[in-house]
């Protein structure tokens, strides 16, 4: 499993040119699109615009960007399976599922 | 051994006439009156085969599962090496439930009610105060049954004593899957995930029979325009089971105008969408001069697949290392074929029509000399919860939160429609038009004035 390299920023930055947008993470959780033209507009994750010019974005994109991040020990690609080919650490804890599941609560 | 050695997949060439081309309207009442799901339980819960459990989630005699569709409950357990057997999960005596919940090597099944136990083959073991019931051995003398069937590590139950066996139902299937060097017998339950959704179970399993809705709903993993080694996707009918898979150059059936949208400028950028190497990050997969993107994923995908399958993974074509077919099995179960490894299943929950509960499993190889790892339990998210903790599912659980968000908007949108009926298209919609055309024919809803299958000229 390759890692990403060196990052720039920890946030989500990406182009969706269909649109000709800009889609970039904030750290306060929204997600500010920028257009080719310049037009720039703030957005909650799920579609509600908050501030600027442009007050319309593709409401899948600002899910995809604004999510929650996602543990780095289950960054694995898709298609691949963990290099230890078992579950990675920081899955669901085994001992509380395991205990759930033949136990119940 | 380079691709265009490799012959494309076998299986892949089996084509089926596709669904007849028209446009269908289905009414919406069936996607939230509670008649319609009280006929479900009856017409094709009670009726249908349907995935219980993995084989390896009841290794040892006397091991057994809870498996739940709707109302009913199912006591579903090892009792020979290779015997399975299902029972009704409901004491003969008061109703209660025999099992609350999974359990290993069990010798009996004694209800916690009154103590009225059968043994693991169903046989009665003790009728507690047994004369007080005189006349009555005979009918509590076993419990009562569904039939079972196994393929490919899935144990599959059938309620109806009558339904034809397993095998003759999956028809050609397996052909399709062992056939093609994907048994699923040979894979690994990774992860599972048990998401419950306020949205009734055909409205979230639709949300994945077609892939159309990609280019909308995940516009993010779009591919490339040089991404040669597929052309889209075809999409065949098998009769009891359907399959979306990638289209060859040559297929009459490909995907039409419109269907898909690319939104990578470069391959690197396909690449980088692929695996979801965003722009603040430098992607660790470089797309080499006149590759192209398929090659590159399917490249990258081998060298991990490598790990578990050792050589074998260069007789795979690229399509199945960089993508897979879904294959959809009446009523409600979805093996995928290729590396993808996903299976999803799709169930009422109890008697609420407006709630469901959505499996995901990824079933990963392992190598030939090491043992076969520990099936995962399932990771259950409740209402209240959000996909985002299961990250066990990797970069899948943002790409479920896209959809899900749909389902439960669709939910609600179709309570509200003016016309009251949804409309079905000729060829993008037509896995959903074949399903629709099955429920049909298990509702015994010949009488339809909900269903209006009208054709467009």
């Amino acid at each position: 499993m390759s890692e990403p390299g060196p990052r720039k920023s920890h946030l989500r930055k990406y182009r969706y040119v269909a649109f000709r947008q800009t889609f970039e993470q904030q750290e306060d959780g929204t997600v500010l699109v920028t257009c080719d033209d310049g037009r720039v507009g703030r957005f909650h994750t799920d579609g509600r615009y908050i501030e600027g010019e442009l007050t319309q974005a593709n409401k899948h994109m600002l899910i995809w960007t604004g999510a929650p991040p996602q543990k780095p020990e289950c960054r694995y690609r898709w298609g691949e399976v963990p290099v230890d080919i078992s579950r990675p650490s920081g899955w669901p804890e085994q001992l509380e599922v395991v205990l759930h599941y033949h136990l119940g609560r | 051994m380079s691709q265009s050695d490799i012959p494309y997949p076998p299986h892949l060439l089996v084509e089926k006439p596709p669904y007849r081309p028209r446009v269908a309207r289905v009414g919406v009442n069936r996607y939230f009156e509670l008649a319609y799901h009280q006929r479900e339980v009856e017409r094709i819960w009670k009726r249908a085969w349907q995935w219980a459990c993995r084989e390896e989630e009841i290794p040892e005699i006397g091991d057994y599962m809870v498996y739940e569709v709707a109302s009913l409950s199912f006591i579903v357990t090892r009792t020979g090496v290779n015997e399975f057997k299902a029972y009704w999960n409901s004491c003969l005596h008061r109703g209660r439930k025999l099992c609350d919940f999974a359990g290993k090597r069990a010798t009996e099944f004694r209800c916690m009610f009154h103590g009225w136990a059968w043994n693991i083959d169903g046989t009665l073991k003790d009728m507690n105060c047994g004369w007080d019931f005189p006349g009555t051995r005979d009918e509590v003398a076993r419990l009562p049954e569904a039939r079972t069937g196994v393929w490919g590590g899935f144990v599959f139950i059938n309620p109806d004593p009558a339904c034809e066996p397993l095998a003759e139902f999956l028809g050609e299937l397996p052909d399709h899957f062992e056939g093609a060097g994907h048994d699923l017998g040979r894979r690994s339950k990774q992860v599972h995930a048990t998401v419950h959704v306020p949205a009734n179970w055909k409205i979230v399993q639709e949300a994945f029979l077609e892939a159309w809705h990609v280019s909308h709903t995940h516009p993010q993993i779009v591919r490339s325009p040089d991404y040669r080694s597929v052309a889209g996707n075809r999409w065949d009918d098998f009769g009891n089971w359907m399959r979306s898979a990638p289209a060859r150059p040559t297929d009459q059936y490909r995907a039409p105008p419109g269907y898909a949208t690319s939104t990578a400028e470069t391959p690197q950028d396909a690449v980088d969408m692929y695996w979801d190497y965003h722009r603040n990050e430098d992607s660790p997969i470089k797309v080499g001069p006149g590759e192209t993107a398929g090659q590159v994923i399917a490249r990258e995908i081998r060298i991990a697949q490598r790990k578990a399958l050792g050589d074998a993974v260069e007789a795979y074509h690229d399509v199945h290392m960089s993508t897979g077919e879904m294959v959809s099995v009446w009523p409600n179960f979805h093996p995928w074929g290729g590396f993808s490894r996903l299976v999803y299943r799709f169930r009422p929950y109890q008697n609420d029509p407006e709630r469901s509960i959505m499996d995901v499993l990824l079933m990963a190889p392992w190598p030939d000399d090491r043992p076969r790892p520990p099936p995962a339990p399932p990771h259950e998210l409740g209402l209240e919860d959000s996909i985002s903790e299961a990250h066990e599912l990797g970069g899948l659980w943002r790409i479920f939160q896209q959809d899900l968000g749909n389902v439960a908007a669709v939910q609600a949108g179709l309570q509200t429609s003016a016309r009251g009926y949804v409309i079905l298209s000729q060829h993008n919609d037509a896995p959903v038009r074949k399903f629709h055309d099955m429920y049909d024919r298990w509702m015994g809803s010949d009488n339809s004035d909900d269903f209006i299958a009208a054709e467009v000229p």
